[in-house]
């Protein structure tokens, strides 16, 4: 529906001076995304005393009036627990979505804040808003909301039990940065330095094999030759002790997947029933069945990782239909992130097997997690295994570890810390220590 | 100290279901300085024979440590005198913030009724269906009329039934009413009074750090998870048994208003399986505020006390009378019917042996006076002082004429009444003459 056009241009209106929701993502978020303040409550030290809301309240309105506070401590006497609502200032605060008058917005310090030149009090951001954050004045009918003080929390700066903690985030996430850095040197010397020793390589006594190649060398060949099994132990036992972390830190195509990953938009939803994790251990069954009736390895001659580690050089770049297989499954990308290593890689098939064995797992404690306004433990992931339903009903999701690329994009994300690397036979979860996953 | 109090005075008439709404007298104000003292003015002024009065202190809801009070008196039918039994948790801001500083209650209502106070005025709600309704069923129903933060002081059963050994409950969480308060509303047919205080008072911004630096004063900044209930056991001579069950089934600290220092504890305990039901167990949870009503039960029904406490919050009775007047022997399903008989009526017999058993820990405090202010306030004497009696009473009728907790002054002698009063005084030369007049308050209370 087209606006009707203004007569003077030159009058500024209220609705001129509203801020507009943001639509696109500048470059620089997409390297460095804002930091996100925030302030953490922890229950178990919370004794609901009240001062928070008692400094919050002087702030807003001048005197000591608990009731016109933005923070509310709900004390539940009946089962000895006290909540602290109080607004988390989202990555996308629904609040803002919510306001029809866009009184609220996201500042540049990641602070949210109403304008209450603009609020006209309708309360549709408490109604939005999951954590209910966005408090009406009993006493005004006014609508208050946490803007940190500006940077300085007071209910933080006087809770005497240490119960509230301001933070601004993590900067630097230097997991994603070793990640990216060991990405990038392992394509470099499994690409460029070392052509094809990724399908195998040998240094004297030492070899070193792809474990789904030597599966259709040994159905194509009908013979187990002992060197070659041992030369593949080496990558199965590495994944039996900390899963799938080749595919998430080494491989190369998984580096080229996350470098496309990062910069096309996904605008394809994958049909459901491509959508099998199953799958790749299909493929993997065929691969060897195939690799044993045309006796030769079948599947190395289409595999994307086999393909990138062979074309460079002279013999590389112009085998040309080899490669082509790189950019095709590449561009599956659209649909979801590693969509090829979620559904089709056989090789993550075979070190799926192994980490069931896993030493060590990742865990999400989800008392410890603002399950509303985060979430972003399950956006990051790129092979889509953190359950987002059961987090937001605080439930601790159980981490597939054949699944689980040991990327640890969830461990770096967690602004609160919910995200952990423990052994095995661990049972309790970040937050309650005698909890555990589902 | 106008910012420290609304200036309102309010008269129930409960006969008339109607409130007047008086000036608070400055002078008067100026002169008793509040709380427990004004209360006995108002008493004197506006009470007849078996009125009730609440009342706060100047400093109640400001930015003091502790500044929780609420305080009601009252002739008690225990002790034939006035009583002043001390209301903490949240009620005391939540009376201030709720538009009045002194309340009146008077007469009887021709019906059961709960009083919600609210915004400077008083509505009135009949509440026949809450008669014979236990404690945890009446608070859910007044929940439904609070706002959020606000608070309720109800009866119980037992006070619905007139017995003597009836006690208020703020909450959930009992009180320390041992001297009759609950058989007065009883017989008032007050079943509750309902606090919602959603305004505030300007209470200087700048005592904010006088308080914080009060509290890192006597050490109590940061975490206090080692503190709490166990440290007030510790202090009336709990044997370690006692304290290792409290370690044990300990599942959260809780602290009043403003208050450092959580001396409140939230249980959670599984119910022993009774005698027709045997294998089954089912997980209960108790709050633990009343120190010497659980210390006496504990020594007596140590496996059992989590469970009586309970049953006694639930119907309203005191647990010093009730752990006398239980048989020593039998089955928990035994004692589960005597709690029952106890709270439906009057009882012969056993109130005394009961008041020897619960306040053998009364270290050299006369009980009359440790009745004066409701009987259930833990008798700590302060050690260094010539005459332990003398300075518990003083420290107490100091804090209900401040409105601060009386245990938080007890357990922490180092904080100096002049510290308090300089939050409404602070100049020198007011403080001098505000310390004078709180002096005369406290001893006016005391009797001496």
């Amino acid at each position: 529906m087209s606006q009707p056009a203004k007569e003077d241009t030159n009058i500024i209106t209220l609705d001129d001076l509203r801020p507009r929701p943001k639509e696109k993502k500048s470059l620089s978020e997409y390297f460095m995304p804002p930091r996100h303040s925030y302030i953490l409550f922890d229950p178990q030290r919370c004794t609901g005393c009240g001062t928070c809301e008692m400094v919050c309240s002087q702030r807003n309105v001048s005197k000591v009036a608990p009731s016109s506070a933005s923070i509310e401590v709900i004390r539940d006497d009946e089962r000895g627990k006290n909540f602290a609502i109080l607004c988390q200032h989202c990555r996308h605060p629904l609040c803002l979505e919510a306001c029809p008058t866009r009184a609220i917005e996201k500042g540049e310090d990641g602070i949210v804040r109403i304008n209450k030149l603009f609020c006209v009090e309708c309360g549709l951001c408490t109604m939005a808003c999951p954590e209910a954050a966005p408090l009406r004045d009993q006493k005004t009918g006014g609508i208050d909301k946490c803007d940190l003080c500006e940077g300085d929390p007071l209910c933080v700066k006087h809770c005497p039990e240490e119960a509230l903690i301001f933070t601004r985030g993590k900067g630097f996430r230097w997991i994603k940065g070793l990640r990216w850095t060991v990405q990038l040197l392992s394509f470099l010397l499994l690409v460029v330095v070392f052509v094809g020793t990724f399908c195998y390589f040998k240094a004297g006594a030492v070899t070193l094999a792809c474990p789904t190649g030597l599966l259709q060398n040994i159905a194509s060949s009908g013979t187990i030759v002992l060197t070659g099994v041992s030369s593949a132990l080496a990558l199965l036992i590495l994944t039996a002790i900390v899963g799938r972390f080749f595919c998430g830190w080494v491989c190369p195509f998984g580096f080229v997947l996350d470098l496309v990953g990062s910069i096309i938009p996904r605008k394809i939803g994958w049909p459901s029933f491509l959508k099998s994790r199953m799958t790749k251990y299909g493929i993997l069954a065929g691969a060897v069945g195939g690799s044993a009736a045309l006796g030769f390895q079948a599947f190395c001659t289409i595999c994307p990782i086999g393909g990138l580690c062979r074309a460079y050089g002279v013999q590389g770049f112009f085998k040309g239909a080899e490669l082509a297989i790189v950019p095709a499954l590449a561009s599956l990308e659209v649909g979801q992130r590693r969509s090829w290593c979620r559904y089709f890689c056989p090789v993550g098939a075979v070190l799926g097997l192994m980490a069931n064995l896993h030493l060590i797992k990742i865990v999400i404690g989800a008392n410890q997690c603002k399950k509303f306004s985060c979430i972003q433990c399950s956006e990051v992931c790129p092979m889509g295994i953190i359950d987002e339903k059961l987090l937001r009903e605080g439930v601790s999701p159980t981490i597939p570890m054949t699944e689980c690329i040991m990327c640890m994009r969830c461990i770096d994300r967690c602004p609160y810390d919910a995200a952990k690397i423990r052994f095995r036979w661990q049972k309790g979860v970040p937050g309650i220590p005698g909890e555990t996953e589902l | 100290m106008k910012n420290f109090y609304n200036m309102k005075v309010g008269i129930v008439d409960l006969a008339e279901s109607s409130v007047e709404t008086v000036p608070l007298d400055a002078e008067m104000i100026a002169e008793k300085i509040g709380g427990a003292a004004v209360n006995r003015e108002l008493f004197e002024k506006y009470g007849d024979a078996d009125s009730i009065i609440l009342g706060v202190g100047p400093l109640t809801g400001s930015y003091a440590p502790a500044s929780c009070l609420l305080v009601t008196t009252f002739r008690s039918s225990v002790t034939g005198s006035l009583s002043h039994v001390p209301f903490m948790h949240r009620s005391g801001p939540e009376m201030k913030f709720s538009g009045f500083d002194f309340l009146v209650i008077k007469k009887v209502a021709p019906r059961p009724t709960v009083l919600n106070i609210t915004e400077g005025t008083v509505t009135f709600f009949p509440a026949d269906y809450m008669v014979t309704c236990e404690v945890p069923e009446i608070i859910r129903s007044i929940k439904q009329k609070m706002h959020r933060g606000g608070t309720a002081i109800v009866t119980g059963p037992a006070a619905d039934n007139e017995s003597p050994f009836a006690s208020a409950s703020e909450g959930l969480w009992s009180s320390l009413d041992k001297t009759g308060l609950a058989s007065v509303l009883g017989t008032k047919n007050v079943k509750g009074l309902v606090f919602n205080g959603i305004d505030g008072l300007p209470f200087g911004v700048d005592n904010l750090a006088k308080s914080d630096k009060m509290i890192r004063a006597i050490g109590l900044y940061g975490p206090s998870r080692e503190n709490g209930f166990i440290s007030v056991l510790e202090k009336l001579g709990a044997d370690d048994d006692i304290k290792t069950m409290l370690h044990k089934s300990r599942a959260k600290n809780i602290a009043c208003y403003r208050c450092p220092f959580p001396c409140m504890n939230h249980i959670d305990f599984t119910e022993k399986a009774s005698e027709h039901m045997r294998g089954y167990q089912s997980h209960r949870e108790v709050n633990l505020m009343d120190h010497v009503g659980f210390l006496t039960l504990a020594r007596k029904y140590k496996g059992e006390v989590f469970e009586l406490l309970s049953s006694c919050i639930r119907l309203g009775v005191d647990p010093v009378v009730v752990s006398a007047m239980l048989p020593e022997g039998g089955t928990m399903n035994d004692r589960l019917e005597m709690l029952k008989v106890i709270s439906a009526g009057p009882v012969e017999g056993g109130l005394k042996e009961g008041e020897q058993e619960g306040y053998q820990t009364l270290g050299g405090i006369a009980p009359e006076k440790h009745k004066l202010f409701g009987g259930g306030l833990a008798p700590i004497v302060m050690q260094g002082t010539e005459d332990p009696s003398y300075a518990w009473e003083n420290r107490v009728a100091l804090s209900l004429v401040l409105g601060i907790c009386p245990l938080f002054l007890i357990m922490f002698p180092a904080i100096q009444e002049a510290d308090l009063i300089s939050f409404f005084a602070p100049e020198k030369g007011a403080l001098k003459i505000f310390q004078d007049r709180v002096n005369s308050s406290t001893r006016l209370l005391c009797g001496h």
